[in-house]
């Protein structure tokens, strides 16, 4: 018998083609170039092909600490999304008409800004002498500047702001799905606010914040603006050795190196995060 | 089948005829509608090198000049990663970058016969043309630091520790300061090292890298940075705006020549245009500019500046008390001093 074809399928050709071109062949170029060889002060790298790169990475503990540094920050962040955008996102969703809209708006604006814009104020804001800074030394709160920029802690503020949206969004889409008749028969049960939150809410809105902290994570992974201004090129992420390495010292293969061990890092966290609530719902059903 | 055959004959009319037109154009300098790329850093040099030389230039041939600013590193990885097809025309590159990408076949070696070559110094004829010099120094807050710093071994006073900047790494004032750490403590740059960083680190904590300048010299006027490893131009720029900072070139070694230089690449397809906005750029004219408004000292030995600005520039005979590093040193070791230097941010 003859199989038929989806002809609608043709219409992922498009895409397929950008994605060969934007992504896999350069995914091709970096990792050819982390087996390429690299002697200072060359800026384009040679043949013999190499492992060194990959050695040097692991030779020298600076670099697997930028990585336990990047993913501390991340998670951190991820966290702190979590916790913070989960009221916004439950809050959002119980909106309706005008009010709905204008809070999605300010929740999308950021995104919309951008990160440069957004961690430029965030900079200005975060100075000892800043707006911040200024306001808890004038409630006399703290009795010196506290130092936000040039710290890890800054650079969390940073991407906690730049990233909320990423952890509202799928949170708010999530609890909206959740049917009216569900949270109803709880109510009729003489189920009280907090027991149908914790008991209905929660866990079928779970789907969304395990997305939200996987984008939160990922993104934060990956940032590169935000660590290096308000980090004050004193907090070393994986972003910003890359830069370094690629831009600044012209050490492509270990540049690529560090990318393509970054890129094994996210499949693994891609995985892992993708097989436990699959497993966790299997439990559910048994 | 007519208009076919016409198209061809019309557009083999129009191939054989453009190398004329080519040949035309370079000899009339008739460069109308050529667009020239320029790779050049922002900020105020951007403001003189539009007012001196783009503005005229694209006025009176009818050319446009593309200005794509930037630092750089990005600038010299776009022009070996684009030797075959150069997206920058022109960049300015510094003194040791220039001659690299000279010596590696990516840019074009000097030519001499540019009307304004041979008013040029003979360090400015070699490695790329020169445009300016400074000279890196110390420049500190004179309000805050009360016993004035000379020389490069203060920067290890106790009343400056843990305020002392500098740029992120790697960079021409970071890659100098290496060098002049171990000159002025009498370390072996080639079998000390490890020694030379430790000394960087007793500076420690560091309150700031910078990579802007008005970041950081608002941090310098707020106290939190008490002095920086700069060149003379820069300070001079803040100081004119009221900045409480002072600009001294120090002694033991003493101040270091930088030197920003102007290449073009190999293979770009607006030679002359670009041969014609270099000479504009080494012009009388140009680098009294550059001298009067951002105090970058003239490459040109013809610009003559008055008491004033002279007091803020490195100027004539001056040029050859400035310290000149081994630079073709300095880029076989940039990768390890890089790795060492993140170590000691990451104990800072």
């Amino acid at each position: 018998m003859k199989k038929s074809v989806n002809k609608a399928n043709f219409m992922l050709i498009p895409l397929t083609i950008v994605f060969i071109i934007l992504f896999i062949i350069p995914f091709i170029v970096l990792l050819y170039y982390s087996f390429l060889s690299y002697k200072s002060g060359q800026v384009i790298p040679t043949t013999p092909y190499t492992i060194d790169s990959y050695a040097k990475f692991f030779e020298d503990s600076f670099y697997p600490r930028v990585i336990g540094r990047t993913i501390g920050i991340s998670l951190l962040t991820a966290v702190i999304c979590s916790v913070l955008g989960y009221p916004v996102a439950y809050f959002i969703s119980k909106c309706r008409g005008y009010a709905k809209t204008i809070l999605l708006v300010v929740v999308i604006l950021p995104l919309v800004a951008g990160v440069m814009v957004q961690t430029l104020g965030l900079y200005g804001m975060l100075t000892s002498y800043g707006p911040i800074n200024n306001a808890l030394l004038a409630l006399g709160i703290i009795k010196e500047p506290i130092e936000f920029l040039g710290t890890a802690s800054g650079v969390i503020i940073g991407l906690t702001q730049g990233f909320l949206p990423y952890m509202i969004l799928p949170v708010m889409n999530s609890i909206q799905t959740i049917p009216e008749n569900v949270l109803e028969a709880a109510d009729n049960l003489g189920a009280n606010g907090l027991q149908r939150f914790l008991r209905i809410t929660l866990p079928l809105s779970k789907s969304g914040v395990i997305s939200g902290f996987v984008l939160v994570f990922g993104c934060c992974l990956n940032s590169y603006t935000t660590p290096l201004l308000l980090g004050r090129g004193k907090v070393a992420v994986i972003g910003t050795t890359i830069y370094q390495q690629a831009m600044q010292v012209y050490n492509w293969p270990f540049a690529s190196a560090i990318a393509m061990l970054l890129i094994a890092l996210v499949l693994v966290v891609f995985c892992i995060t993708n097989i436990a609530p699959r497993k966790a719902a299997k439990r559910q059903e048994g | 089948m007519k208009r076919r055959l016409l198209s061809v004959l019309l557009a083999a009319v129009m191939a054989c005829s453009m190398p004329v037109v080519a040949f035309a154009d370079e000899e009339e300098k008739d460069f109308k509608d050529e667009t020239l790329v320029v790779g050049v850093w922002g900020g105020t040099i951007e403001e003189v090198l539009r007012e001196s030389v783009v503005d005229p230039m694209e006025e009176e041939y009818g050319c446009n000049i593309e200005l794509v600013l930037g630092g750089t590193s990005e600038r010299k990885a776009k022009m070996y990663a684009e030797v075959d097809n150069p997206s920058m025309d022109v960049l300015f590159l510094n003194i040791y970058e220039s001659k690299q990408a000279i010596d590696d076949g990516v840019a074009q070696e000097v030519d001499t016969s540019l009307s304004n070559f041979d008013s040029l110094y003979d360090f400015a004829q070699t490695g790329g043309y020169g445009m300016s010099i400074m000279g890196l120094g110390i420049c500190y807050n004179n309000e805050l630091v009360t016993e004035p710093i000379t020389s490069w071994k203060d920067l290890w006073r106790e009343d400056l520790k843990g305020k002392v900047s500098l740029t992120t790494f790697p960079s021409f004032e970071d890659d100098a300061f290496v060098d002049i750490t171990a000159q002025a403590w009498d370390l072996d740059l080639e079998t000390q090292e490890e020694e030379v960083f430790d000394k960087i680190a007793e500076l420690g904590p560091f309150p700031l890298f910078f990579t802007d300048l008005d970041e950081l010299f608002l941090e310098m006027k707020q106290g939190t940075v008490k002095a920086a490893v700069m060149f003379n131009s820069y300070s001079n720029d803040y100081i004119e705006q009221g900045f409480p900072v002072e600009f001294v070139y120090p002694s033991d070694p003493g101040s270091v020549l930088a030197k920003d230089t102007i290449v073009i690449s190999k293979n770009t397809a607006h030679e002359a245009l670009a041969k014609e906005f270099v000479n504009r750029c080494l012009s009388v004219e140009t680098q009294t500019a550059y001298a009067e408004n951002i105090y970058f000292s003239p490459c040109n030995k013809e610009v003559v500046v008055d008491d004033e600005i002279a007091e803020k520039l490195v100027y004539g005979d001056e040029v050859d008390k400035l310290v000149t590093l081994d630079w073709d040193y300095i880029l076989t070791r940039e990768s390890d001093w890089t790795d060492m230097y993140n170590k000691i941010i990451e104990g800072n």
